[in-house]
């Protein structure tokens, strides 16, 4: 299963990575993207499985991001990790048509039980 | 700031402290309470959040060693760079960059619901000049709570938590 983790953070994308990997998605394969624009090519060349994204992001935000994929046809399962995660922006994700939004700090169970109704 | 924002901004507790570095490092972190508080002159990142108005409304400050321990030790750095850093006082750019990732995520503490939304506004260095709204919070007697957190393999760095009032 290939994954696209994107956040403008390096240090939370391997906190992400690492967490995901506690929670057992060991065997998943990840590409890391640095902001929304950067995302957008890799989702577009690699054809990802999935996508887990930041909300704030420079040249791209996660949101925007999620919109330009839905707008060209792209229907790749997409989640935030995120800072904030007010009833708003929830709202929005979900009007957007994320599958879910993980607020930050996270546990690897966290992960787990919110992703697992996913996989399966 | 919200129409429902009917609680004031809460002070966190020592536990959410401690969860907050335990999870975001990956590595067990123990919290001791202290009666001093984390002075900026004796050099301290701060983090400061503003609600949505811009007006500060808390404060997170943590001292070169917690700077330099926590700093490293989220993304695996070597602990003897901490050490070297603690020892000649200069935190490196990565370690300051990280620990300001972790209090961009310490906003977390502070939105509650019915609480009015507050975010990381910004990050000073240890030794940077504070503007007055942020330096007349650091060392306010109340709304706050002071303790040493001990990062397992990495050692132990103090910090301060100020809510405005």
């Amino acid at each position: 299963m290939k994954v696209v983790v994107a956040d403008d953070s390096r240090v939370m994308r391997q906190i992400v990575i690492r967490t995901l990997r506690q929670a057992g998605y060991d065997w998943w394969e990840i590409e890391e993207a640095e902001d929304g624009a950067a995302a957008l090519t890799k989702i577009r060349a690699s054809q990802p499985d999935f996508v887990l994204s930041d909300w704030n992001m420079p040249e791209m935000s996660g949101i925007d991001l999620l919109k330009s994929l839905r707008r060209e046809g792209n229907e790749t399962p997409f989640a935030f990790v995120t800072s904030e995660g007010s009833p708003e922006m929830r709202a929005q994700a979900e009007k957007e048509g994320a599958l879910f939004l993980i607020a930050k700090p996270f546990t690897a169970d966290v992960f787990r039980e919110t992703i697992d109704p996913f996989i399966s | 700031m919200s129409a429902d924002a009917t609680r004031p901004t809460p002070v966190p507790s020592a536990f959410e402290v401690r969860e907050l570095f335990e999870g975001l490092l990956g590595r067990t972190v123990e919290w001791t309470a202290m009666s001093g508080v984390v002075d900026p002159i004796d050099g301290a990142t701060v983090g400061a959040y503003t609600n949505d108005f811009g007006v500060v409304k808390a404060l997170v400050l943590c001292d070169i060693a917690l700077t330099a321990r926590a700093g490293s030790a989220i993304a695996l750095l070597p602990q003897m760079g901490a050490e070297d850093t603690i020892k000649n006082g200069l935190v490196t750019a990565a370690q300051f960059d990280n620990l300001a990732e972790i209090l961009n995520v310490a906003g977390s503490m502070f939105n509650r619901p019915n609480a009015p939304h507050i975010r990381l506004d910004t990050t000073y260095a240890p030794r940077e000049t504070l503007p007055a709204d942020v330096a007349k919070w650091t060392l306010v007697p109340a709304s706050r709570i002071d303790g040493v957190l001990t990062i397992q393999g990495y050692g132990e760095g103090r910090i301060s938590v100020v809510v405005a009032y």
